[in-house]
């Protein structure tokens, strides 16, 4: 079995289509933006806070982090990552940040329910 | 092969499968399949076609609301042209086929919106062995209900998410539907093996490269 690192990304995030989705976009290798989708509770401020339900809000954006896994390191120095949509692809390492600890309470659940 | 109620809560219970918050109620787990709720009802959204139609207007597009469906990217369409139903009041009329009457949405015939369940569902970051399929329920079927006719599959892939169902009215009824109601269900099978596709598009990306520790891919020559 595959063994990779939990890692954060530095992004721009975006409000998504539901209040706990979130359309981020991250700076690529080779400095082109690719567009990621991720839970709320996969999504941290820059300095590691879990996201507001209405953080940021609609139309607007915020610096911040996103949620990715380390699958290998090329020899150019570039990071090749996954995402939780799935998606694979290449990010200079100086937008790699440790992972901040997930929200134990999930999006648009009120506790109890 | 398709897990039963004693597996289900066994995969749940092993992190195998991640359901929240966990079907814990009587009834919800049924012999072969999981229930799924209504999220809040913020969270019924339909597309904003007059905003979709300006925005091609402004791209010299026409007045159509014409979709390039081959080139369609879900990322930069969400958070722009999603939008909760209207707001009707009771002694309002509306031709529209998805609207909002108090804590309830109404769907005619031929309505269409997206509507994300109370449940987050998925699999473990690594290691996932079980590929989970989103259904509607047969009874409300028969009515003209149709929940998640296409792509029904949650893929291998990692953490829990909320399903969004893709709701039509394809029958003569109006639908009123509420917080809470249970449409749809999953249903969860065994995958034959880890997938390696996540790895082998890795390699791609990588090819000649190395892995994270430095070491070269199995098969490449590390020059």
């Amino acid at each position: 079995m595959a063994q990779t690192r939990e890692i954060s990304l530095v992004s721009r995030i975006y409000a998504g289509g539901f209040s706990g989705e979130r359309v981020v976009e991250v700076v690529t290798s080779d400095g082109s933006t690719h567009r990621v989708l991720a839970p709320r509770d996969y999504c941290w401020t820059l300095d590691s806070q879990p996201l507001d339900p209405e953080q940021p809000k609609l139309g607007d954006s915020m610096a911040g982090l996103v949620a990715a896994r380390l699958l290998a390191k090329a020899r150019d120095g570039s990071l090749v990552v996954t995402t939780p949509d799935g998606d694979v692809f290449s990010v200079r390492p100086d937008i790699m940040r440790d992972r901040p600890p997930k929200s134990e309470i999930p999006p648009n659940v009120p506790v109890g329910s | 092969m398709f897990l039963s109620d004693r597996d289900l809560k066994w995969a749940i219970a092993q992190g195998h499968l991640i359901v929240l918050p966990p079907p814990d109620q009587p009834g919800r787990i049924g012999p072969t399949s999981i229930d799924l709720r209504l999220d809040k009802i913020e969270e019924a959204k339909v597309w904003d076609i007059p905003k979709f139609k300006e925005h091609n207007r402004q791209l010299g597009l026409g007045d159509a609301p014409e979709l390039q469906i081959g080139s369609f990217d879900y990322k930069a369409f969400a958070g722009i042209f999603q939008k909760p139903p209207r707001v009707v009041r009771p002694n309002e009329t509306t031709e529209e086929k998805v609207f909002r009457r108090g804590d309830t949405i109404i769907v005619r015939p031929g309505g269409f919106l997206l509507w994300q369940t109370k449940e987050r569902v998925g699999t473990p970051e690594e290691g996932a062995q079980l590929i989970c399929f989103v259904d509607g329920k047969s009874t409300r079927a028969r009515t003209g209900l149709v929940v998640h006719m296409t792509a029904p599959t949650i893929h291998a892939a990692w953490g829990a998410w909320p399903v969004t169902l893709e709701i039509a009215n394809l029958g003569p009824f109006h639908f009123v539907l509420k917080e809470d109601d249970v449409i749809a269900q999953i249903t969860v099978a065994t995958i034959s093996s880890v997938p390696e596709k996540t790895m082998r598009e890795a390699g791609s990306v990588t090819s000649g490269q190395m892995n994270v520790a430095g070491q070269s891919a199995p098969g490449q020559t590390g020059s």
